[in-house]
């Protein structure tokens, strides 16, 4: 049984149809990269899967459980499904230790001392145990992305979502995400990347997904898509991006 | 470098000061009005600032605690949902959900709408005459129609005022904000408490001490039904009893103008201290704001 299976999902803004039928499975340990073009709705994807954004038929199915459904609290299926967005989203309002025991206290319900060992851990574990009373503003880019990061872990999710997580940054910061991303593949997380980092995909990923007009087009190893599109439209965008 | 020397808040006030000391005392020497008449009965007016400095802050408190659920209200208006020919039904507000959200609203919005958009002046009468014709002799802890009559007032009119500063702060809180407090999992009410509240609270507090200033200010139309404040003070003693009435408009503008210097130069001093980085406007120190 995959960790998360989405089934014929669709989803419309006004008239405009952003998802189409989209089917996509996620084993366990798995690290799938979506790409694609900009506008092809691979956002909308994520924050439906984690139900951001309520999707408006068809299903996701976590561990064989239909999760978007009335009697299953939103909130819940999005304890289980870490989020970590492009530009960071960090509380501006408070340190990134706060950032991280913020979830722990008020809905994993850790009293103080536990939140804080718990969050000091997950701080530890992106390398930021240093930089616990510092605020998001007084971080770089890449240090935002990685509290974003133990934020989301100290949830303990089944699955993890990252969209676009090394866009808004500045190129000298692109890596030391990218090394905390593969470090967490490799410790066995279960992970869904929007990116269009070539070497993470081709490193990390054991699949790839080229999502394209709200569709998932074609999926393969990263050779298989990468080297040999069987799709002209992945040919095209992966020519583009390999260039 | 120059540029720092004279953007120092410190240079800025002082040179203020002193200009309108020097201002006060030119025009006292000029003989518009006199300064050795206004020295010797400034302290008179020490007990009528006491009354308006505690009648301004008591209403702006309760006004606070007021305000805080018509902002919120305001802030998070009931939906209203669309429908699209092509898009699958999408599930609306239950109906208790919305029998409750909609009179809310609408009670909110028309109590700022009213209080905004009428006179003080009105309000105080209006609340004036319903006290006295509920409780002709009404006398309360030592203090009397008045004073009661002026503190509903002033509450309710701040209300108002600070309802709409509040919903403007919680709205301003980015969506990225609440996204990412959804994404980990909290309700719409932990993430109210923990995150648009906070960070609201702080992007409001300008316009807060904008508002105490205000209703500082405002609370002088109170003389007009007899509370003994500061405008009534110099308006019945100063211009009236002793026939000073140059004097007595100075020496009022002398009392609001220390008092809410003062406050705001603490304002400035706490939200430095308290400053979160990256967080806010800065209320700006200096000669650019005061």
């Amino acid at each position: 049984m995959s960790t998360l299976s989405i089934r014929a999902v669709e989803k419309w803004y006004g008239a405009l149809h952003v998802l189409r039928g989209v089917d996509l499975d996620v084993e366990k340990s798995q690290t799938v990269c979506i790409i694609g073009p900009s506008g092809s709705g691979k956002s909308t994807l994520l924050r439906c899967t984690n139900l951001l954004v309520a999707p408006d038929g068809g299903e996701i199915l976590l561990d064989g459980v239909r999760v978007n459904s009335p009697s299953i609290r939103p909130e819940w299926v999005r304890q289980q499904i870490g989020m970590v967005f492009q530009s960071f989203h960090l509380f501006t309002h408070l340190t990134a230790l706060r950032n991280v025991t913020l979830g722990l206290v008020r809905v994993k319900k850790l009293d103080r001392t536990a939140a804080e060992a718990k969050a000091l851990q997950e701080l530890e574990r992106v390398g930021l145990g240093a930089k616990l009373h510092a605020y998001p503003a007084q971080l770089s880019g890449g240090q935002q992305q990685r509290v974003a990061i133990a934020r989301a872990l100290a949830m303990d999710p089944k699955i993890l979502l990252f969209d676009e997580p090394t866009s808004a940054l500045d190129p000298e910061y692109i890596r030391e995400v990218l090394d905390v991303m593969a470090q967490l593949a490799k410790d066995g997380m279960t992970m869904v990347v929007v990116s269009h980092e070539m070497s993470f995909a081709r490193e990390v990923a054991d699949r790839i997904v080229f999502f394209d007009q709200g569709q998932v087009v074609e999926q393969g190893t990263p050779e298989e898509i990468f080297d040999r599109p069987g799709h002209d439209r992945t040919k095209a965008f992966v020519g583009k991006i390999l260039r | 470098m120059g540029a720092t020397v004279l953007r120092s808040p410190a240079v800025g006030i002082g040179a203020g000061v002193a200009i309108s000391v020097l201002l006060f005392f030119a025009l006292g020497e000029l003989g518009f009005y006199s300064l050795p008449f206004i020295l010797q009965y400034l302290p008179t007016g020490v007990g009528p600032a006491e009354a308006s400095l505690e009648l301004t802050t008591l209403s702006f408190l309760i006004g606070f605690g007021l305000a805080l659920p018509l902002g919120v209200i305001r802030a998070y208006p009931p939906r209203i949902v669309r429908k699209h020919p092509n898009v699958p039904h999408r599930a609306a507000d239950s109906l208790p959900k919305k029998l409750l959200a909609w009179p809310l609203y609408g009670f909110a919005t028309a109590y700022v709408a009213v209080i905004r958009g009428t006179p003080f002046l009105v309000q105080v009468f209006l609340v004036y005459y319903a006290v006295i014709f509920a409780y002709p002799r009404l006398m309360l802890f030592g203090l009397s129609a008045p004073f009661w009559a002026g503190l509903l007032a002033l509450t309710i009119n701040t209300t108002g005022y600070q309802a709409e500063a509040l919903r403007g702060g919680f709205q301003s809180v980015e969506g990225s904000q609440i996204e990412a407090a959804r994404a980990i999992g909290m309700t719409k009410f932990q993430t109210f408490w923990s995150v648009t509240f906070p960070q609201g609270i702080r992007l409001v507090t300008l316009p807060l001490t904008n508002e105490w200033i205000s209703n500082f200010k405002t609370s002088a139309i109170l003389s007009y039904i007899a509370f003994a404040e500061l405008f009534f003070w110099s308006r019945t003693y100063i211009a009236y009893q002793l026939a000073r009435p140059i004097e007595a408009f100075v020496m009022i503008a002398i009392f609001y103008l220390v008092i809410n210097v003062t406050l705001s130069r603490v304002v400035c001093y706490v939200e430095a201290r308290r400053r979160i980085p990256g967080l806010g406007t800065q209320i700006m120190p200096g000669p650019h704001r005061v």
